[in-house]
């Protein structure tokens, strides 16, 4: 991974030049959007002995270990792992003394990650198996059996590389819990199976990382009996100031000059709520670093510090809410429709139609505004569709179909507009996606709505 | 054939083995209905002369169907051809692949009950059809037209009948021509005896011309071996799988018997001889059997003798005197076990105990000189689920059962079917793992005739029809074929005879996952071992105890018989057994500690691959500890050992069966709290367990309102919904449906009142 190489020069050299500049920000920009990880991990050194211990005694004793790493989304499983991996590394050379032994020690153990996103079937996972672990004879003839003879026909492979010692493999199996979803779980039988066998055969260590709590209750009696049970729960910090420490871990190159700047961008007041306000939504660090990234991007030879208007712009995007933003520009016409389907809400179970909505339009019209002053005009009917269709457009109003009841099987297409619809599109029932509060709000902000819409809008 | 199928219309609603026989006709026509074969009688055999006649041949065909000795017949006529009884013939060969005809010698002829026309042939195994396992290099030499004179037979319907066979003795095969010898004579030089693997000499032409094969004394003598043995009853089958496991239980003690000398062993075979006596007492059954065994005693005892001698054994650390002590114990209650098995083979199975005595003895020497490892990581070592115990404690009853009935059936060439049942982690493939184990090594010593084992996984198999192409491909040595065309090969390969039929046990681990549909694949599993030609053996093995009652429709259960063995989930008690016996003689280990953990893991799951997985997991903690201990004492000259105790196993179960979410929604976002507690408001007020998001939207703001906090924007509420359905804390719809989305907790809401209790925060708005 070039990012690995590149940090670990980062490291080795705190005293770099203005010159670099371009260096880090590779290194940051690759680091904020996920492709490697922290370097530095803030507070899980119990989890981090456990799992190295665990995959040091496969590597060294040989004997097969199976573990579950559960923890929310951003919580460091991942970089834990890591962590763990590149120790096992570290601590090699020191193990067997010899310098002609280096040489193999490099290939004391092989390391397979798979993960549930990518390998959503158990051949596509065996296909990529054979590839990480340099495998290529026979391999479209292996991949017609059953999982388990391709996967041992592997391992078979792998004995005859090194006879006298088996090499370890390391399995690492991100998004554990989709890997599960498999038919009959046979890609985590074998794996497990192998685990808890003998050591005649090639020791494997199973890494499972998963988000999800209840993903033992994912595996089969059989799979489950299998595994070790052994549990690794990787929890949120505890507390905002670990947080923010978190951030500037990620953010810190080693080079003085450019952390002393990180600190001073971390000060400020608008990006320090920013960050406690990330902490308190999800305590996700990668949400709290998505801000820097425009800022790290533009780094360069003229501009090497972190500009903080960049940052504080960001902050302001990261804020604003999506649909306030499509809805700020749009007609009185369809902020009049709005403020009648909230109107309508309250009457019934939060469905209805064209005609319903442009019958409480009118009905305001002629109750309030008539009278009063002609300043305000009541749209036709023809124009008031179109108003409609607009809203539709921007998904502020969902057609209620059929296939919209169910869970998943929401079509991209909204209802409304799709060609074929038995009912005439006067008469299709509609959801409105905003809460009462928002068309308030809505409201609200416009200076252009008369006090009559407001007082509306109000009841 | 005609007459034979208008008889039996009649007759077939009656006889079920009619039946089956009828079917067996049918498919021998269809490879060849072109052409139609008539079968007449020729003489009439007197029925005076077979009745005092009775081999053990003749019991084991009568087994195969109702013979009666009345209708026997000395000759058959075969489109007009006349053969005799004795007569060499060539038969036409079952299975596509092999273009050969099979040869044999017509043994017997009758007609059974039903009409049909029944013969028994003897066959003349030709190079490659003697199934020898690890004997091979006894008849390596046999060349490509001689045959060997074999006491397997076979039921074969007379219409298979080829032609004449000319086959002649040494002698008379050299003096013949070239063309000759290569291409229509075949020479006999010598006989085998199929059970033993005895291979000896024969003079073919006198025993041809005398019709000596037909003789009973002369088969007798001929394979004195096998009508010696008298085929067990099951109760005495199960005794002696007893007896098996106190001798694998007794090899402790007498490898004991070892270090003490040679002059122990001796009087221990002495001891052995002079039991037989006795023990021909305790069982009646086999007391005729075991009088005549004494001149091999001496030959087979010879390999022990070879055992390494007392002295060159290490001496026992001190660490290992209480080890010693307990298997030393055990001593008394294996001998007397060991009784069963002198009566049946004496002297072989105490030389194979005296032989694993002295290669276990060198195995423990071997890691006790590897004594850099601490107590810890032997223990470590020992309880790893991978490590093969010598034997499986508490499952012995299990054990004998299965062997006794393998035993009987392998030996008597038989076919069963046996369903094995228990849930994950009750040692059901162990155990037949080791029952295999024991019977290729008693087949290996001569004592048992050999079998193929073959192995079938359901969870390793793409698909359930897989299991006949494994299946064929393990029968007929890497063949590959597609599962429909397997199946086709093995219906072939089953119901009809064959020389080259050896006995197959065939597991199926996994079994219910073989379920299909139309539960064909199980139905031919089940059925085939009933057929008359099958020597196969089926032990399938599955979860559930009522697997064939519930999934399986009748016919199928039907054929799956009563033998039926469920392995219960292990009591604290043989949990205990278990840790205790692997972690003999290593004292990382408080007793109390051991127990507790059975206890806790039989009241959950009585699974012993957990219970070792906790223990194992005990361990390592302790091990840190004491690595940390040292650390700080920093003296490294003398580490204290810590103990497993009661302590160390509860924080180890705790840590395994921990479900995580309590201590995950405590460290969950302070919005994330908010929003479950919002939740479970707007399930409570609703009454509903589904609420959509924007009525749980509403009682969020309201209550950040209400206590002060900063006040979450709409998208930010579903964002914190999208992340908590991440994590399965609560399950949502498709996110599209914003607002309407509905959403329900998937956690007990008596969870996070004990999560959020601590919280002086959340203490007050649980209150509101």
């Amino acid at each position: 991974m070039p990012g690995h190489a590149t940090l670990s020069q980062i490291d080795d050299f705190p005293n770099m030049g203005v010159s670099d500049i371009g260096l880090v920000r590779q290194t940051l920009l690759s680091r904020l959007y996920g492709r490697t990880q922290p370097s530095t991990l803030v507070g899980l050194s119990t989890q981090l002995s456990s799992i190295h211990s665990l995959l040091h005694r496969t590597v060294t004793n040989l004997e097969g270990n199976s573990v579950l790493v559960i923890g929310p989304r951003g919580s460091g499983k991942t970089t834990l792992i890591q962590k763990a991996l590149s120790l096992l590394h570290h601590h090699k050379p020191q193990q067997e003394h010899g310098q002609e032994r280096e040489q193999e020690q490099k290939k004391t153990h092989h390391v397979v990650k798979l993960s549930g996103f990518i390998h959503t079937t158990d051949k596509i996972a065996l296909r990529d198996i054979a590839r990480q672990l340099l495998i290529t004879q026979d391999l479209e003839n292996i991949l017609i059996g059953s999982f388990s003879d391709a996967f041992t026909y592997i391992l078979q492979q792998m004995r005859t590389d090194s006879s006298d010692r088996p090499t370890p493999l390391v399995f690492i199996l991100e998004e554990f819990d989709l890997l599960a979803q498999h038919p009959k779980q046979s890609l985590l039988y074998t794996l497990f199976d192998i685990a808890q066998q003998s050591q005649r055969q090639t020791p494997i260590a199973v890494v499972g990382v998963t988000a999800r709590v209840d993903v033992m209750d994912l595996l089969e009696k059989r799979v489950k009996s299998r595994f070790s049970h052994r549990q690794v729960y990787v929890q949120y910090t505890q507390s905002p100031e670990e947080f923010a420490q978190i951030v500037r871990e990620a953010l810190s190159t080693g080079d003085p000059g450019f952390d002393h700047r990180v600190d001073e961008v971390l000060a400020d007041a608008p990006v320090r709520a920013y960050i406690l306000e990330a902490y308190e939504f999800s305590k996700d660090p990668r949400r709290a670093l998505r801000v820097f990234a425009s800022a790290v991007a533009r780094l360069s030879q003229l501009h090497p510090a972190l500009s903080l208007d960049e940052i504080r712009e960001s902050v302001g995007r990261e804020r604003a809410s999506a649909k306030m933003q499509v809805l700020r520009g749009i007609s009185l016409l369809e902020l009049y429709l709005l403020v009648a389907m909230r109107g309508l809400l309250g009457t019934g179970s939060g469905k209805f139609n064209f005609e319903m909505v442009y019958a409480e339009y009118k009905l305001f019209m002629s109750r309030y505004v008539m009278g009063s002053s002609g300043s305000m005009k009541v749209y036709k009917k023809p124009v008031a569709m179109k108003a409609f269709e607009t809203l539709v457009e921007l998904e502020i109003v969902r057609g209620v179909g059929e296939g919209n009841a169910a869970a998943g099987g929401v079509s991209g297409r909204n209802d409304l507009l799709a060609a074929s619809g038995r009912a005439p599109k006067e008469y299709r029932m509609v959801q409105m996606m905003l809460e009462p509060g928002q068309v308030v709000e809505l409201v609200e902000a416009r200076e252009d709505v008369p006090a009559v819409v407001r007082r509306w809008a109000q009841q | 054939m005609s007459q034979s199928a208008h008889r039996s219309k009649v007759a077939s609603k009656l006889d079920k083995a009619a039946k089956r026989a009828q079917r067996r006709q049918h498919i021998s026509h269809d490879s060849d209905s072109d052409s139609e074969v008539e079968v007449e009688w020729g003489q009439k055999l007197h029925p005076t002369e077979t009745t005092n006649s009775t081999t053990g041949n003749e019991r084991r065909i009568t087994r195969h169907s109702g013979l009666s000795n009345k209708n026997e017949y000395k000759s058959v006529l075969v489109n007009g051809t006349e053969y005799h009884a004795g007569q060499t013939i060539q038969i036409r060969s079952s299975s596509s692949h092999e273009d050969q005809p099979y040869l044999g010698l017509i043994f017997k002829l009758w007609e059974n009950e039903a009409g049909e026309k029944q013969m028994v042939t003897r066959w003349l195994l030709r190079k490659g059809e003697m199934f020898l396992g690890k004997k091979k290099a006894l008849v390596e030499d046999v060349g490509d037209r001689e045959v060997l004179y074999s006491n397997s037979d076979d039921l074969v319907n007379p219409d298979l009948i080829l032609g004449e066979l000319e086959v002649c003795g040494d002698k008379r095969f050299k003096t013949m021509s070239v063309k000759k010898q290569t291409e229509e004579v075949w020479v006999c030089r010598r006989y085998f005896n199929e059970h033993t693997a005895f291979v000896g000499e024969l003079d073919w032409d006198e025993f041809y011309r005398l019709g000596r094969a037909l003789d009973p004394v002369v088969e007798r003598e001929m394979f004195a071996h096998v009508e010696k043995k008298k085929p067990l009853g099951k109760e005495a089958a199960t005794l002696i799988g007893r007896a098996k496991v106190a001798a694998r239980r007794a090899r402790g003690g007498a490898a004991a018997a070892t270090t003490g000398g040679s002059t122990a062993r001796k009087g221990a075979a002495g001891r052995t001889k002079k039991r037989k006596a006795d023990s021909d007492v305790d069982m009646e059954d086999n007391s005729e059997n075991s009088g005549d065994e004494p001149d091999t005693e001496d030959e087979s005892f010879a390999p022990a003798e070879m055992a390494p001698p007392a002295k060159d054994l290490p001496t026992r650390t001190a660490s290992r005197t209480p080890a010693r002590a307990t298997r030393g114990k055990a001593v008394p209650g294996a001998k007397r076990r060991m009784r069963l098995q002198d009566l049946q083979h004496p002297a072989s199975v105490t030389a194979t105990i005296l032989k694993r005595a002295s290669k276990i003895l060198t195995a423990t020497s071997s890691t006790n000189s590897s004594s850099g490892k601490t107590i810890y990581e032997t223990a470590r070592q020992r309880l790893h689920v991978s490590a093969v115990p010598d034997t499986l404690p508490c499952r012995e009853d299990e054990f004998a059962e299965i062997y006794g009935s393998l035993y009987n059936a392998i030996e008597e060439r038989n076919s069963m079917c046996m369903y094995i049942s228990g849930v994950p982690g009750t040692g059901k493939t162990a155990t037949v793992y080791e029952v295999i184990r024991t019977l290729q090594e008693n087949s290996e010593d001569g004592e048992l005739s050999e079998f193929q084992y073959i192995e079938l996984n359901g969870m390793k198999m793409t698909e359930p029809s897989q299991a006949y192409a494994q299946l064929w491909q393990a029968i007929s040595g890497g063949e590959k074929a597609t599962p429909r065309h397997a199946a086709q090969l093995l219906e072939r390969h089953f119901s009809a005879p064959s020389p080259r039929r050896h006995t197959y046990v065939v597991l199926m681990d996994e079994l219910d996952l073989l379920v299909t549909k139309s539960q064909s694949i199980m139905y031919n599993f089940f059925d085939w071992p009933h057929r008359p030609h099958a020597k196969l053996i089926v032990i399938a093995i599955a979860n559930t105890m009522d697997l064939p009652e519930r999934m399986l429709s009748h016919k199928v259960s039907s054929r799956l018989g009563l033998t039926r063995i469920n392995f219960q989930p292990y009591t604290h008690l043989q949990l205990m057994t278990i840790v205790m016996s692997r972690l003999e003689g290593c004292l990382a280990f408080d007793s109390d500690a051991v127990e507790l953990c059975a206890r806790k893991i039989s009241a959950v799951s009585g699974d012993a691959r957990r219970a070792l997985d906790v223990c194992r997991r005990a361990v390592e903690m302790v091990e840190t500890e004491a690595e940390e201990k040292a650390v700080e004492n920093d003296s490294g000259s003398s580490r204290e050992d810590l103990l497993v105790t009661m302590l160390v196993i509860d924080r180890a179960v705790k840590e395994m069966y921990a479900s995580g979410q309590i201590a995950f929604i405590q460290s969950a976002p302070l919005q994330h709290k908010v929003f479950l507690v919002a939740l479970r408001a707007a399930i409570r007020k609703a009454g509903v367990p589904e609420v959509s998001l924007g009525d749980v939207a509403f009682i969020h703001r309201q209550l950040c309102q209400m206590h002060e906090l900063s006040v979450p924007s709409y998208e930010q509420i579903s964002a914190v919904c999208a992340q908590l359905g991440a994590t399965r804390c609560i399950l949502t719809e498709s996110s599209l449906l914003d607002v309407h989305q509905l959403v329900r907790l998937a956690i007990a809401e008596d969870d996070i009142t004990v999560a959020l209790r601590p919280d002086a925060l959340f203490q007050k708005i649980c209150v509101s």
